[in-house]
């Protein structure tokens, strides 16, 4: 069976130039950045010269890239060493940040009020009815020991894009550092760390064509943030232990082949993310959208079937190997409706019907027909069990 | 256009994953489910050294067989369903004074509604489940019938009574036709890596086996609301000593009555109402009539003037009796010797020969 991947937004295939740099950095250059040696110039080469290129996606100095092992990590780096020069000297510290943040950030919070409980307090914004965080609901909880707002770039589940901009602008002005999580947005919307004031960002390569168990986390160099590893000297001592070289050129490559290819990539998933749209609601009635196509990221559907469950959506297309999300149902089979969804006017019942399409570089229009089709299939299918 | 896709539940167990292997080797289109159906978190029991039921692990059993076996397979949550129709139940027949045959309530309920609707959403036509126990469609008669699996030590008919026809009509049950050994050889044979896996008879939501902690604490006020109370003898004579609250009882229990009687005691009949239970010598508690409602039939019902056989729990052998229907919905049964510890809240199964006819509830 031919199978068909709509599931870009969880992560990606690796794309095969980057595939062939990976290999290269693991049997020929495979040497240790800190050695003397050839090895490990040709490795140290390779280091900064990928710092160079992922720096260069977002606008910001090489010395402010710092590899990860993924988004968790960048996420979880962000909350942890800001909280921490706080509540090691005892001092309280607020953060603001959304309800539909990734768990890397959500569960962080939640942990820390925990463990904090009258050090660090957190404020969890609930998107509007566009499924956006509005600048002026920021606005609205800033204290004075604010002294953290993070909030997501691009949505996951529905593909929306928050003005990271504006609030960035408010932070700075508020003398409060401001994290994005870019996960989505990396190498597909512009990023200008610069001019949208942000002063950490979070990137993973498996979204971007990229090897997994990679990332990174922008820190700017006016921010003072708590390292994350301790240990030797690499990135500059605050994410020790030898570094992951192959990881590292996969996702700089990665990322340098997404900033290329931009203007070309983005608009054909766009394209296409639109043809499947417009396939799909030709053939079914009852269906809501999700995804805002004029304004959110161009690779994302967000679909409601009505009366039926996604669930069952999901596992009809995944038999006619079509991969899709549903947003809300981990591998453990737990379903809660997704909050995003619920906050944009959606009911829990609508939400549990719903179907995240995200397409990628590497689908083509013929799949697109096919997965319309399909889709048109087994919602009928399923619906006129229903009755 | 019928297709021949079949939704086989898998445990991760040795008999499931068997069964899932028949199928694809007869040229099914296999897909695999686990059900989801509790969890540790919310139930409690000790369950640091055992992979048991509806754990992390037994979901990547089954996963790792489907892939063994070259199948999909799902996680597919019931978790709702399951603590509405079986968990609830069993909490209230206890709080009753009866005792719960929750596995007979999740096969009817989860497994031949819940699990069927899924295998509809997946266009299925058939599901299975590592079962021992047959279907046989009797063309004569345009019936579909359960009837025992050949291994009769293994045989589990007795918890399938409540099916319906529609139900019996898109069920596989491939194991019903091997012995537990020769399933066994089977996934050996394969290098399945459950062959060894030892067998979990417990009730699967109380992996620690301890029904009683389970309650405890699974029930609000559970403290508040069962003290210790009365016991009596079998004058109805209040006896000095205190039971430690009724639902801890379930009659033909012998242990936690306290020794030092001249002969063995058992417990006779709990009284949720009074809190009180009465014991009474082996021989007081064999009887010859249940009475038994909640009733259905597989193929029809069945007729007074022949004989059956029924068993009135999992663990014993039927004996012949005869029924007696009272009304449609209550039947006696006559049982041609006495039987033991008749109990309220397990089920009654009736028998012809291998072929099950129905079955109910114990009500006296």
């Amino acid at each position: 069976m031919k199978r068909i991947y709509l599931d870009n937004s969880a992560t990606t295939r690796v794309d095969d130039r980057v595939a062939k740099t990976v290999v290269e950095y693991m049997i020929e250059k495979f040497g240790n950045p800190s050695s003397a040696h050839s090895f490990g110039q040709e490795a140290k080469y390779a280091l900064d010269d990928s710092r160079e290129k992922i720096a260069k996606v977002i606008n910001a100095g090489v010395n402010e890239i710092y590899f990860t092992s993924g988004g968790t990590e960048s996420d979880n780096w962000a909350i942890k060493g800001i909280a921490d020069k706080y509540t090691a000297h005892n001092k309280k510290v607020h953060v603001i940040t959304s309800s539909y943040e990734h768990s890397a950030i959500y569960a962080i919070c939640k942990t820390y009020s925990k463990v904090f409980p009258n050090l660090f307090t957190v404020t969890f914004l609930s998107p509007d009815k566009t499924g956006l965080i509005s600048f002026e609901q920021i606005k609205n909880e800033i204290n004075k020991n604010t002294k953290l707002v993070s909030i997501m770039h691009v949505n996951n589940e529905i593909g929306v894009k928050n003005d990271i901009s504006s609030i960035g602008k408010l932070c700075r002005d508020n003398n409060i550092i401001f994290h994005t999580d870019a996960v989505q947005s990396f190498t597909k919307i512009p990023i200008d760390v610069k001019a949208m004031n942000i002063d950490l960002l979070s990137a993973s390569s498996h979204k971007i064509y990229g090897p997994k168990g990679v990332g990174m986390l922008y820190i700017r160099k006016k921010i003072e943030i708590l390292p994350n590893q301790y240990g030797g000297h690499q990135e500059s001592g605050m994410r020790t232990g030898t570094e992951n070289i192959q990881g590292i050129v996969g996702f700089a490559k990665a990322a340098e082949i997404a900033l290329n290819e931009m203007n070309d990539d983005i608009p054909r998933i766009t394209k296409l993310r639109n043809k499947l749209y417009k396939l799909i609601s030709k053939g079914l009635d009852n269906i809501i959208l999700n995804s805002d196509l004029e304004n959110g990221y161009g690779g994302i559907l967000n679909l409601t079937f009505k009366g039926i469950e996604g669930e069952a959506v999901l596992l009809s297309l995944d038999l006619e190997g079509i991969a899709v999300s549903t947003g809300s149902a981990c591998s453990t089979g737990q379903i809660n409706p997704s909050r995003v969804l619920l906050s944009i006017g959606r009911t829990a019942e609508e939400a549990q019907s719903s179907i995240r399409f995200s397409v990628g570089r590497f689908n083509t229009d013929e799949e697109i027909e096919i997965a319309a089709k399909s889709v048109i299939e087994a919602v009928t299918r399923l619906r006129s069990m229903m009755n | 256009m019928k297709n021949k896709r079949v939704l086989v539940g898998m445990s991760g167990g040795v008999d499931s994953s068997v069964a899932a292997y028949l199928l694809k080797d007869q040229g099914y289109e296999v897909i695999g489910a686990t059900m989801n159906l509790w969890s540790y978190e919310e139930y409690g029991g000790n369950n640091e050294n055992e992979k048991c039921c509806c754990s992390i692990e037994i979901f990547n059993d089954a996963r790792a067989i489907a892939a063994e076996i070259g199948i999909p397979h799902y996680v597919i949550n019931f978790r709702e369903e399951f603590k509405r129709v079986v968990i609830d139940n069993f909490i209230a027949e206890y709080m009753n004074g009866r005792t719960p045959n929750p596995c007979v309530i999740c096969n009817t309920v989860i497994k031949w509604v819940e699990l069927l609707k899924k295998a509809d959403e997946m266009n299925c036509t058939y599901i299975a489940t590592g079962h021992y126990a047959t279907i046989r469609y009797n063309e004569p008669a345009s019936l579909y019938e359960l009837y025992r699996g050949k291994d009769t030590k293994k045989d589990q008919s007795y918890f399938l009574y409540g099916m319906t026809q529609k139900a019996l009509s898109r069920t596989l049950f491939p194991i019903g036709y091997f012995t537990k050994e020769e399933v066994r050889a089977i996934a050996k044979k394969l290098g399945l890596k459950t062959a060894e896996k030892k067998e979990s008879m417990e009730i699967c939501f109380i992996p620690d086996n301890d029904y009683r902690r389970f309650l405890k604490e699974n029930i609000e006020d559970f403290g508040r609301l069962i003290k210790p109370g009365k016991m009596l003898d079998s004058n109805g004579m209040y006896l000095k000593r205190e039971h430690e609250g009724f639902p801890f009882y379930t009659i033909g229990q012998r242990k936690g009555l306290g020794g030092g009687f001249p002969e063995p005691m058992y417990v006779k009949s709990v009284d949720a109402k009074s809190n009180t239970i009465s014991i009474g010598k082996e021989s007081e508690l064999y009887g010859m009539e249940v009475l038994v409602s909640e009733l259905n039939w597989l193929s029809g019902k069945p007729d007074e003037k022949e004989k059956y056989s029924a068993k009135i729990r999992f663990n014993s052998k039927d004996k012949q009796c005869n029924l007696k229907f009272i009304n449609d919905n209550i039947v006696k049964i006559i049982f041609d010797e006495p039987v033991f510890a008749v109990t309220p809240g397990q089920s009654c199964v009736i028998y012809k020969d291998d072929m099950v006819i129905g079955g109910g509830v114990i009500t006296e």
